[in-house]
């Protein structure tokens, strides 16, 4: 029993990062209606943020997260600015803003590759790796604010969303940009809005990953699985991102554990096929009618 | 505007296309001459000795070329300032070939075609060198792969590929020595195994671990695997853990995985139940500075001794002199600097750069001193003879080593 | 130089039959997916078990290897077509799909030796034999898609209620489509396995299923021509890009974001490359700069 309990933390633990990031990609699909491929690079640079924040300015943890989130939101805003905007300009179909988001990724990757070394470095405090041991069972501390931080980045991201006058905006935009933007409001400035809150959610999503694995730059394809969860919660809903990661990492720990690991991603991803095929949009997603 | 600025992109697509056919051998940027004006007045600079090196040199695992490209330069510029081979300046051309799995074979051809490099080092990764053998025998180039699986230097039919000289040990004597010291010299009775289920050099490494550990008497109580990227080991450890294993047999491929699974099984609080067991395919100094204490007590096979009083001020210069590689020394650099001083010895006793004589000199040679340490020489299947397994134990964040061992046959 | 040469063609050619199939799929019917390298894998094992245990000569080999993707091309798009999936669901199927592939086959040791590979496979993969195939493929596609296919195939990308409305079977098309984009990639998978001499279940990732994408994408949607050649251009990119040596992935990122940005409708924008069109563009670029050449003067 206990091992199973066991085996259902770390599988909680694993969703929780791919929930976080998911949400971040839920977030950008929701408005724009493209997958932003360029997420995992945008959460690699937020941790190396962090990290170069410890050690060349000795900043403290806290102070270092926020530092990570916000060079993660600043380099989603160039990404926005330089490449998708200019190419929804010229309305190009959703595919053509995925391969651009592949090239992105491709060049941030590399460029910080060449740059800052291939190495794997430990994120520099050990803070995160504190345990805590509940009847046997070791939950790691990381997990446990990584958690409760997601839950409250959440809770904030659907008080922004709900409760205030952007967020409206950022509503109204999911429906129709451009209906909204003929209504008068700055589709512009809601679209800067929706990648920082993204770039946010990247960072802080990349802080922790890096705090319970390790940091290096081609940590950012993690991000691909958390588009998996994406998908499988149903594109655009960001509970349903929540859920899709939750299950994702679950989904994952259980066939490990119990059927083989040798099969662990054949077996997850065939799952995801099957569901997929019953609920072709996603666990809580939309019914919209998409077009290339 | 914007045909204009197409038309030029197509141009210059077009030109560049037109250059990468007619780029000639002189002017080739992709070359390093390592040592310009402060070479000696006899070294023969317009006929340089060419010596390629595939590189996997971008990507994730990016150290691992541009390490050895650095070791190697050094290696020919000393080389250089002594003289040279022949009276003749040496020159390394290395190309990536990290994007693509055609691209050692493109890699390769290029190398041949264009550059007309008398021999060539690399690649360190076995799938990308598995295929070169009829390429260099056609060309008649030797090459000194630095990669450990079988079917690199042997064809499936058991001919050796007569072109190919591997400077690495093979996978499976690594796993076998491994083996053997854990049964025989460690008592260990009961080991579990965790590899990288589509990684060829990890999974004939654990292969053949689980064979020989098998037949000697000992218990392998479960086999795990991860996938390439993971950093996630939880399942696989709780899993390992009811198994109640002594030892885990890792053949990892990079040092990430280990240093992860290391540190969370270290959190999970198994770190004095259940040690690991290495390969020198992942030790590096390196390792030891992310996982810390994580590692300790974990025993590691290497075909070099980190240690030893040959490598370790090489590792100490190289650190000083690379800093901003931000990657210390690592073995497969040193198997590569190897496979140059085997070229060194090949061509100044064949007397030439012809492929067929320094093919012919290397089979021959009875044993060439090398920098790393030992004398090694070539067998009948082009694997190197030669090299010692030292046993590492890492103890306290410092590897310590416990000895030459080889296994008795 | 030769061997140089002819083994980037040879790389060309396969990318470019590859990218046939992938365009009928992405290009025409709209459907795109990020996981075709799965197939390019399934032809690949295929066609070189048929070679090396039943003695198959390489164009039955290759055939054989792109029906054997086409019938698990059916297997698999009867229930997502059956299922409506569509879009990036689609694409993440796919993508689990090839994932699926990769790990199953690592696992299978029988006759394909699992994660260690096949070696030793003839290199029957002359320069001038696959290129003569892609070639045909080429013709093939394009035929294809000039045909009542294809123009059902681009009612079904435009608008697929109006499509079914108008009596068109989607479901059947779409199926019909993905199999012989799935043939297509099963037999570049062939001549793939034929030049490298040794295919593991890692030899098609997702880099190679991103890559067919990208040149469906620069190419242009509802072009033929179009990806053929940026195929072709993307094939030869890395090695173009040899001279900067470590950066070229940075480069090559970089190229891949520029082209997005300045030919947003890819190379062709759904035009066939033919020699009238070379023309009626020059005459249009004259036109241009001598009308600019005239306000100049004035």
């Amino acid at each position: 029993m206990t091992v199973f309990i066991q085996q259902i933390i770390t599988g909680l633990s694993i969703g929780s990062i791919y929930a976080l990031l998911a949400v971040g990609y839920a977030l950008i699909y929701s408005i724009f209606n493209f997958s932003n491929f360029a997420f995992g690079v945008i959460m690699m640079v937020g941790t190396f943020g962090a990290v170069y924040a410890i050690n060349w300015a000795g900043a403290p943890l806290p102070i270092a997260i926020l530092a990570g989130m916000l060079v993660a939101a600043a380099i989603s805003l160039v990404v926005e600015v330089s490449t998708y905007r200019p190419m929804r300009r010229k309305n190009s179909p959703r595919l053509y803003l995925m391969i651009a988001g592949i090239g992105i990724n491709m060049f941030i990757e590399n460029l910080a590759i060449q740059t800052l070394g291939s190495s794997v470095q430990p994120f520099p405090s050990d803070w995160g790796r504190e345990i805590l041991n509940v009847g046997g069972v070791s939950i790691a501390f990381a997990d446990l604010l990584s958690g409760g931080l997601s839950l409250v980045m959440l809770a904030c991201l659907w008080l922004f969303i709900y409760r205030t006058k952007t967020g409206l905006g950022i509503r109204a935009s999911s429906y129709d940009v451009n209906t909204t933007g003929l209504m008068g409001v700055n589709v512009d400035m809601v679209s800067l809005v929706v990648f920082a809150i993204s770039g946010l959610t990247a960072g802080l999503s990349g802080v922790f990953y890096g705090m319970k694995y390790t940091v290096y730059p081609s940590m950012g394809i993690v991000s691909n699985k958390a588009f998996v969860a994406a998908v499988i919660g149903g594109l655009g809903s960001l509970p349903g991102a929540v859920l899709g990661g939750i299950l994702l990492g679950l989904l994952e720990t259980m066939v490990s554990a119990y059927v083989s690991s040798l099969l662990r991603d054949m077996i997850a991803y065939l799952v995801m096929i099957v569901i997929l095929i019953f609920i072709p949009n996603g666990i809580l997603g939309r019914g919209v009618k998409e077009k290339l | 505007m914007k045909k204009l600025i197409s038309l030029v992109l197509a141009l210059v697509l077009a030109l560049s296309l037109v250059a990468c056919s007619n780029t000639s051998n002189t002017d080739n940027p992709g070359s390093n001459t390592s040592n310009g004006e402060n070479s000696s007045s006899e070294l023969d600079t317009t006929n340089p000795i060419k010596i390629g090196y595939l590189a996997w040199a971008s990507g994730a695992d990016a150290y691992m070329g541009l390490v050895a490209i650095a070791a190697l330069e050094d290696r020919i510029e000393e080389i250089n300032a002594n003289g040279g081979l022949l009276g003749r300046e040496v020159q390394l051309i290395w190309y990536d070939i990290s994007a693509d799995f055609s691209e050692s074979v493109n890699a390769t051809n290029k190398l041949i075609n264009q550059d007309q490099v008398d021999a060539i080092i690399g690649p360190d990764g076995s799938p990308f060198a598995i295929t070169l053998g009829g390429i260099v025998e056609e060309a008649q180039v030797p090459l000194l792969p630095n990669c450990g699986n079988a079917e690199v230097t042997v064809n499936d039919d058991g001919s050796t590929k007569p072109y190919v000289f591997r400077v690495a040990p093979q996978n499976a004597l690594t796993s076998i020595t491994m083996a053997h010291y854990a049964y025989n010299e460690m008592g260990v009775r009961k080991v579990a195994t965790l590899t990288e289920s589509t990684n060829i050099s990890t999974v004939e490494s654990a292969d053949e671990f689980v064979k020989e550990f098998e037949a000697l008497g000992g218990e392998i109580v479960a086999q795990e695997s991860y996938m390439l990227n993971d950093t996630e080991f939880r399942a696989q450890i709780t899993t390992i853990a009811q198994a109640e294993p002594e030892y885990v047999y890792m053949p990892a491929a990079a040092y990430k995985e280990v240093c992860n699974f290391a540190i969370q099984l270290s959190d999970m609080g198994y770190s004095d139940s259940i040690k690991i067991l290495g390969t020198d395919a992942w030790y590096n100094p390196d390792a030891l500075a992310v996982a810390g204490d994580a590692l300790d007590g974990c025993v590691v096979v290497s075909a070099l001794d980190m240690n030893s009083e040959n490598i370790a001020p090489m590792v100490e210069e190289f650190a000083e002199k690379h800093a901003d590689l931000n990657a210390s020394l690592h073995l497969y650099a040193l198997y590569a600097v190897n496979a140059l001083q085997f070229l060194e010895y090949a061509i100044t006793t064949a007397g030439s750069t012809d492929g067929p004589a320094i093919k012919q000199a290397l089979e021959e040679a009875t044993g060439v001193e090398m920098i790393t340490g030992g004398s090694w020489h070539f067998d009948e299947h082009h694997d190197p003879v030669g090299p010692e397994f030292t046993i590492l134990s890492i103890e306290e964040g410092e590897a310590v080593s416990l000895g030459v061992y080889s296994v008795e046959q | 130089m030769y061997q140089y040469l002819s083994g980037i063609l040879t790389i060309i050619a396969i990318n470019v039959t590859a990218v046939c199939g992938l365009t009928v799929l992405t290009g025409f019917t709209g459907l795109f997916s990020m996981g075709h390298a799965g197939f390019m894998s399934l032809g690949a094992y295929a066609s070189v078990i048929a070679m090396l245990y039943w003695n198959f000569p390489f164009i039955p080999a290759m055939v054989f290897g792109g029906l054997a993707a086409a019938l698990v091309g059916l297997i698999v798009g009867y229930p997502t077509m059956k299922g409506k999936m569509r879009g990036d669901t689609f694409a993440i199927a796919m993508l689990g799909f090839s994932e699926a592939v990769r790990l199953g086959l690592s696992n299978i040791y029988p006759y394909i030796n699992g994660a260690l590979g096949i070696s030793d496979i003839p290199r029957y993969s002359e320069a001038w034999l696959v290129t003569l195939i892609a070639a045909f493929c080429v013709y093939i596609t394009y035929r294809y898609t000039r045909s009542k296919h294809g123009r059902i195939a681009l009612s079904i990308r435009d608008e697929e209620t109006a499509a079914e409305l108008i009596g068109v079977n989607i479901t059947w098309e779409k199926i019909k489509n993905f199999m012989i984009s799935a043939f297509f990639c099963g037999m570049a998978g062939c001549m793939y396995a034929c030049y490298y001499t040794f295919i593991t279940p890692n030899t098609f990732s997702t880099t190679t299923s991103n890559n067919l994408l990208a040149a469906v994408v620069f190419g242009g949607m509802g072009s033929v021509t179009g990806p053929t050649i940026a195929a072709a251009i993307l094939a030869m990119l890395p090695e173009m890009l040899r001279f900067v040596q470590k950066w070229r992935l940075v480069l090559y990122g970089a190229v891949m974001i520029l082209v997005m940005l300045f030919r947003p409708e890819g190379l062709m924008g759904g035009r066939e490359f033919s020699i009238k069109g070379i023309v009626r563009w020059c005459c249009k670029i004259a036109a241009k700069v001598n009308r600019r050449g005239g306000e100049v003067s004035k």
